[in-house]
């Protein structure tokens, strides 16, 4: 039934035809309520964008539910445009006498029914949470005043509204969210002075609330002062260009439209000129006009620059692998390779790309070579070195079955990850990467490593320990008030690591949605692993081969490639050549050690194992006791003790072996008990 | 009912070989798993609705298995491949190996082998081989036999252990402590 209250108001305000009252109260309706929506934000917690899930479970739980579970779910049924459910369940938990926030309850209360219009009752649940506050403090008396006057507007009483307003900021002023609601209130009763004084109130508290500037420019139009309108609409454009469209027809700007500072600030951008591709090649006019057509631009709305835009990104990304993007490790020699292969090709283009969890946004550049001879070449973002680009042919067709791969991005869990790669990367401490307050290369343990991942524009900033088998985080995070600080205290509970596994952070990688893990084995030895989807472009994995003298799979996707540079990366395959090729017994054992590491979820390995643990060098049989503890492979250590000569290293084992083998070594703060499916099995 | 099959690989069956075999049949992975101190590497696919095939890598013992559960025709129907495909040991083969082998090292796996597939109800051929392999001269047998005893569900086991625990005082302590596994409601 409270679904049936809108309604009808969304209709009339449609139709235009709403009486000047109503059309009052369905702007009140929309006016922001930003103590009521830091509330809904504070009780939903963390939103990993999984309402639906969450709102199922309470739904269908079977025991009653707390004053507590009653709160949350009335937040997700409102968050869900279901107020009536939501009333019902801010009623339930008051009744229940919500232990902690009970002034929170009747506060929600209140400005739902307020939002239904029934006012009195919104008044009564007012005053219970002005009540419930005195004990719990969780509502203050300025927002409770806020409230008040949100009634008062929304009941059609804007001057009354006005002073409970004035009211609630002479009880705390350091609220931006509540001066720019007054300054809102005051347009609407003409008092334009006073709006641009309550609005410089917030904007001097909240210097990036392109709202407050938005409604800065109405009052000073209002006032006559097209000027200083023109100046706020071009910072609130600046802060969202989106808002462009919407501000050409606001009507409360139509008094300096015309206005040559004002119209400067509201005309839209020129198309730009791309007739200048025209004559790099012969197929580019036929490429465009492809791309025009719809089977091509619903899939992927390339944009195409101008000559000038095209050259100002082309000298950004030679600029930029002087050095290196931020986050990225270059050598001199994978410096020198992408400024080579960058310097001849020309940027034409760009598709829509993608965004990281937390929502920035990142094109996907589209170039090509000149000449005759010359292809496209996709850059997954505007960080990839050229030599990781991605050739897509001469045409629409072959553009768009590049970008297809992946644009939108692919949904992938880790049963889909069909294919692995790993490679030994380095000794803790004898690995480096780039220091972010000098950008000068230092040594690296867990700590460097990962804040390292955190930075790399190849992977999602966010990682897990090994206590996730899968990615436990969404695809994105929604935007939601201090989302920062959110994502940093999950970022540390998942940093954990479950009790007997190798201790790892695993990513995302970026664009293919393999996932990137660093292992720490044995103390001191770090190896990678992808896991990945094979790429279907091997070009320029078997380019790098060729350039470099690497190793690396050819159907490895090119962020995994991104985001493995600067670090060795050795294949268990190489290191076993080497073993077999040693005659020293320290080279052996150093070798067998980082072979484990490497192999230590095969099984085959084992027969080398084996073969090793009847070495004449006491040290190289010591070296397999030391992996054989360390994974746990307990019938490696009895054949052993079964075979050794040498009764002090024969004792050293059979003394483990009745002891147990011990769980690895991981720090309290690494283990967390997560139960899974797997385990079961085992 | 659900029936269950497992197979225990010789062991040079590859994993590779089990990939391929589910990818020739169009078996989608549902799952892998990698090795943990505790948690056995695993692979998983779904040959049919209702039906897993579970490579699983037991790396304490050294043995790798495929387990097949599920039931009806599509049960047989994964099986049978698996069966032709990958070279396996019966329990049968694996037991009368028990009486010829005379390395230690090959004792010790087929202690794990044996654990592997081992019936749920007491069979008296599995129990005499485990029994040869418990009274063994070498105390590096006899400890992967106490091992893999945990392995079984079976009543029978017990007075086996404390017969054993009377005449084995370098692994008294693991022998109890497994009694009092058995012995335990």
């Amino acid at each position: 039934m409270w679904n049936a209250v809108y309604t009808p108001l969304r209709d009339l305000e449609q139709a235009n035809s709403a009486p000047a009252w109503l059309a009052a109260l369905i702007r009140c309706l929309r006016m922001d309520d930003p103590f009521f929506e830091a509330t809904i934000s504070a009780v939903r917690g963390f939103d990993l964008g999984d309402d639906a899930e969450m709102l199922d479970a309470l739904a269908n739980r079977q025991s009653e539910l707390s004053a507590d579970e009653h709160l949350l779910r009335s937040v997700l049924y409102t968050r869900a445009s279901q107020d009536g459910p939501a009333l019902e369940d801010l009623d339930r938990a008051a009744a229940l006498g919500h232990p902690t926030a009970l002034s929170q309850v009747h506060y929600l209360r209140a400005r739902l029914l307020s939002r239904v219009g029934r006012t009195a009752a919104s008044g009564e649940a007012l005053d219970a949470a002005e009540r419930a506050s005195q004990s719990d403090r969780r509502v203050s008396e300025a927002e409770l005043a806020h409230a008040r006057a949100l009634s008062e507007w929304e009941a059609g009483r804007p001057d009354d509204a006005l002073v409970l307003v004035t009211h609630g900021l002479s009880l705390d002023d350091a609220s931006a969210d509540r001066w720019r609601g007054k300054g809102a209130l005051c347009i609407e009763l003409a008092r334009h002075d006073d709006a641009v004084v309550a609005l410089d109130h917030a904007l001097a508290l909240q210097s990036d609330d392109d709202e407050a500037m938005v409604l800065h420019a109405i009052a000073d139009a209002a006032n006559g002062n097209p000027d200083e309108a023109a100046r706020w609409i071009e910072r609130a454009l600046h802060l969202s260009p989106h808002r462009r469209e919407a501000l050409a027809g606001e009507p409360r700007l139509a008094s300096v439209r015309q206005h040559p500072s004002v119209s400067r600030q509201l005309e839209p951008s020129p198309p730009p000129d791309t007739t200048w591709m025209d004559s790099l090649t012969s197929w580019t006019a036929a490429l465009r006009y492809a791309m025009g057509r719809p089977e091509h631009r619903t899939r992927h709305a390339v944009q195409w620059f101008d000559e000038a835009e095209a050259r100002r990104i082309h000298a950004q990304m030679v600029t930029d692998h002087e050095r290196g993007p931020l986050g990225t490790m270059h050598s001199a020699a994978t410096l020198e390779y992408a400024r080579e292969l960058l310097e001849p090709r020309v940027i034409i283009g760009h598709a829509a790309g993608t965004s990281n969890r937390e929502g920035a946004k990142e094109r996907c550049i589209i170039a090509m070579d000149p000449g005759p001879h010359g292809e496209l070449w996709v850059a997954l973002s505007e960080l990839y070195p050229s030599f990781l680009w991605i050739p897509a042919g001469r045409d629409a067709a072959s553009l768009c079955a590049v970008l297809d791969v992946y644009f939108p991005r692919p949904t992938r869990r880790r049963a889909d990850l069909t294919s692995q790669a790993r490679g030994f990367i380095g000794y803790r401490e004898r690995i480096v990467v780039p220091s972010p307050r000098t950008g000068c290369l230092e040594p690296a343990g867990e700590v460097e490593i990962d804040r390292h991942f955190t930075l790399n524009p190849f992977v999602e900033s966010a990682g897990w320990g090994s206590a996730f088998a899968d990615d436990p985080w969404p695809d994105d995070i929604p935007s939601q008030p201090r989302v920062v600080l959110k994502i940093e205290r999950r970022r540390e509970k998942l940093a954990e690591q479950a009790p007997g596994s190798v201790w790892s952070m695993s990513r995302r990688l970026r664009h293919s949605r393999g996932y990137l893990a660093i292992e720490r084995h044995h103390g001191d030895i770090f190896t990678a692993m992808v896991r990945y989807s094979p790429s279907p472009h091997p070009g320029p994995v078997a380019a790098m081969n060729a350039r470099f003298g690497t190793e690396y799979p050819q159907d490895l996707p090119v962020d995994a490639l991104g985001a493995l540079l600067g670090f060795q990366f050795d294949h268990a395959t190489d290191l076993e050549a080497k073993l077999d090729a040693t005659d020293d017994p320290e080279i052996a054992a150093g070798l067998l050690l980082v072979i484990s590491a490497l192999r230590h979820s095969d099984l085959d390995a084992q027969q080398l194992y084996r073969t090793w643990s009847t070495h004449d060098a006491a040290s190289v049989r010591a070296t397999i006791c030391t992996i054989a503890t360390e994974y746990n492979y307990e019938s490696l250590l009895e054949t052993m003790s079964a075979a050794e000569p040498d009764a002090q290293l024969r004792a050293e084992i059979e003394a483990v072996l009745d002891e147990g083998l011990p769980m690895p070594d991981l720090l309290p703060s690494e283990v967390v008990r997560v139960p899974s499916q797997e385990e079961g099995d085992a | 009912m659900s029936q269950a099959e497992v197979f225990v690989l010789q062991d040079d069956v590859p994993r590779s070989a089990m990939r391929e075999l589910a990818a020739s049949l169009g078996w989608p992975r549902t799952g892998q798993t990698d090795r943990g101190h505790l948690v056995m590497a695993s692979e998983r696919w779904s040959p049919a609705e209702g039906i897993t095939a579970t490579w699983v890598e037991n790396h304490t013992s050294d043995v790798r298995s495929v387990h097949v559960e599920g039931d009806g025709e599509a049960f047989e129907a994964a099986v049978t491949p698996l069966r032709a495909a990958l070279g396996h040991d019966d329990a049968a083969t694996l037991i009368a190996a028990v009486d010829t082998a005379t390395e230690p090292s090959a004792l010790i796996r087929l202690a794990g082998k044996l654990a592997t597939c081992r019936p749920l109800e007491c069979n008296e051929d599995h129990l005499q081989a485990l029994r040869v392999l418990l009274g063994h001269p070498e105390v590096a047998v006899r400890r992967a036999a106490v091992r893999t005893a945990y392995n079984y569900p079976w009543s029978e086991l017990a007075p086996v252990i404390e017969t054993q625990l009377a005449d084995d005082a370098a692994l008294a302590t693991q022998l109890k402590h497994l009694l009092q596994r058995l012995q335990a409601p």
